[in-house]
């Protein structure tokens, strides 16, 4: 186990963005895929409801990329949220590995190029005056 | 009032709508299954738990109509990756070589059989009796051209497994552009013979044509299609027989395709003129012989191919051996070498070696067992190998449930 991985994380790049959200998801705590799955609808409001195949899938991949691992397994005391209950206990966790780590942050770090371009063209944020964007009623 | 019962009830619909979700699951590759089936199906239970108390079951309903397609769209995505990893093979290349074997061995009999019994049977006591009725009723024709029919489409697909042993032997488990080619060709060839034969049966039984003239269309369109479909089966055949003879497989199966092809294809294209050579009962059944030509080289193609093509190129001095082309192949180089068992050793160690690696890139990752049940390696040999090699950093070693996944590291990546 002593061989250094050899992928660059910019070759990765972009991430998908069902990728970027479990990684985000994950950036802080490691979570079931139940849990990845709150946090990602929370976070975007809703707006990204990850099925159990899309989501499963990304995992396996990012765990066969090794940007992501399944934890030894949190033992946790079966829990009753209020809404039929669920076995935590039973649960895989997954968590973001230091090659994962440095994979989203590299994806951030584009992704904020991205934005700084946008602000130089002045398309972002919306509604700031476009340098040679006008509006139908401003000509 | 009886919220007892009616959360009785509730769990019952969700682990109801868990219980068929799992049983859809199956359109999943069994690897994905594997490793995710319970928590996709648990996931799955949580959403409809949540939008049964949300919105009830009008939320169930809107979810199941969100996962479906999901899964759907999500299972084909899989079998795609699958698919493309096993080199464009529905199945591991080893299984698709046995498969493949069994085709061929099957399809070569049947069309064997059609042959004799056509030609040189039926033939040769119509001319000695003067009587041409044998098998020549309506069902006797339709029995005897679906006989064909089978034969050919069986055999085609048995070139299938030519193309796994070779895709399995091949350094990086991948096809190669003549091995490639060759599949195509063979999958069209298959295609055509599948597709007129399904045609001409169903034609035949629902037009009602089975009982006076059965399979009457397919001369028709016999140009149209039998040619081209013999064509793209002898090329199959050539293509996959020069990347088999470049592949580490045993020495069988590197020259017999080519074997058979030299002797199949103008024993084929000559198996008419033999009809004018000597009497005629000697003619009949000569040309059923010569006729029945090709498809004995696929069965015995399939045959060698059902012994051989898991067998260990190189000799395999200890462990145990799957077939008996191996266990051969085992004692031949360590009599004739009796000087040489070192560098035989070495080269034993490295054809093991290189099959483990490539067992392990075509699945991604391996248990011991898992690499034991692929290769020719026993389970302690796989353990000893398994350990040294990630001992070494040259594999990336992952527990998971307490049980060691070894993968390639450039695949993970």
């Amino acid at each position: 186990m002593g061989a250094k991985r050899r992928v660059d994380p910019e070759e990765l790049l972009p991430l998908t963005p069902v990728a970027l959200n479990i990684l985000l998801a994950l950036a802080d705590e490691e979570r079931h895929g139940y849990g990845i799955g709150l946090e990602v609808r929370e976070r975007t409001g809703g707006k990204m409801r990850l099925g159990p195949g899309t989501l499963y899938g990304s995992l396996k991949r990012m765990v066969d990329g090794g940007l992501v691992e399944e934890s030894e397994g949190r033992a946790e005391d079966e829990t009753d949220d209020g809404r039929g209950g669920y076995d935590a206990g039973r649960r895989r966790y997954y968590r973001l590995t230091g090659f994962g780590e440095r994979v989203l942050a590299a994806e951030l770090a584009r992704l904020e190029g991205v934005v700084r371009t946008a602000q130089a063209k002045g398309v972002f944020p919306p509604g700031s005056p476009g340098r040679g964007v006008s509006s139908p009623g401003e000509a | 009032m009886d919220p007892g019962g009616r959360r009785d009830g509730r769990d019952r619909g969700v682990a109801g709508s868990e219980r068929v979700y799992r049983a859809l699951m199956r359109a999943y590759p069994q690897e994905v299954r594997r490793r995710y089936a319970d928590e996709m199906a648990k996931y799955f239970g949580d959403l409809c738990r949540e939008e049964r108390l949300s919105r009830g079951p009008t939320g169930v309903a809107l979810l199941w109509a969100r996962a479906l397609p999901e899964l759907i769209f999500t299972a084909l995505q899989e079998r795609a990756m699958l698919f493309r990893r096993n080199a464009y093979l529905p199945a591991a290349p080893g299984t698709v070589a046995r498969w493949g074997a069994l085709c061929a061995l099957l399809g070569g009999s049947l069309g064997v059989a059609f042959h004799l019994i056509e030609y040189s049977l039926l033939g040769a006591l119509g001319i000695l009796t003067g009587d041409y009725s044998y098998g020549n009723g309506p069902f006797a024709r339709f029995f005897a051209f679906s006989l064909l029919l089978g034969a050919l489409s069986l055999s085609s697909l048995g070139l299938f497994g030519l193309y796994g042993a070779v895709v399995a032997r091949s350094s990086e488990a991948r096809p190669g552009l003549l091995a490639g080619a060759g599949a195509i060709s063979s999958a069209a060839a298959a295609f055509l013979w599948l597709t007129i034969s399904g045609y001409g049966a169903v034609h035949d039984l629902a037009s009602g044509s089975v009982f006076f003239a059965p399979f009457e269309w397919l001369w028709n369109a016999g140009t149209l299609v039998i040619g081209p479909a013999t064509l793209f089966w002898f090329l199959g055949l050539l293509l996959l027989g020069i990347a088999a003879a470049s592949q580490p497989l045993p020495r069988r199966l590197r020259v017999l395709p080519l074997a058979l092809f030299a002797l199949i294809v103008p024993s084929y294209l000559q198996g008419g003129y033999l009809e004018t050579v000597g009497s005629p009962v000697v003619s009949v059944i000569v040309t059923g012989f010569a006729q029945g030509l090709p498809f004995a080289g696929v069965a015995i193609l399939g045959w060698v191919l059902l012994r051989d093509y898991d067998a260990e190129p190189l000799a395999v001095s200890d462990g145990p051996v799957e077939s008996a082309g191996a266990a051969r192949e085992a004692t031949r180089p360590a009599s004739r070498t009796a000087g040489g068992a070192r560098s035989d050793t070495s080269g034993v160690e490295r054809a093991k070696e290189k099959e483990l690696l490539l067992a392990i890139r075509r699945h991604g990752q391996l248990t011991v067992a898992g690499v034991a049940l692929e290769t020719s390696l026993s389970v302690e040999q796989a353990d000893r190998m398994l350990s040294e090699l990630a001992g070494k950093g040259h594999l990336e070693v992952r527990v998971e449930h307490g049980t060691l996944f070894y993968s390639l590291w450039e695949e993970r990546g």
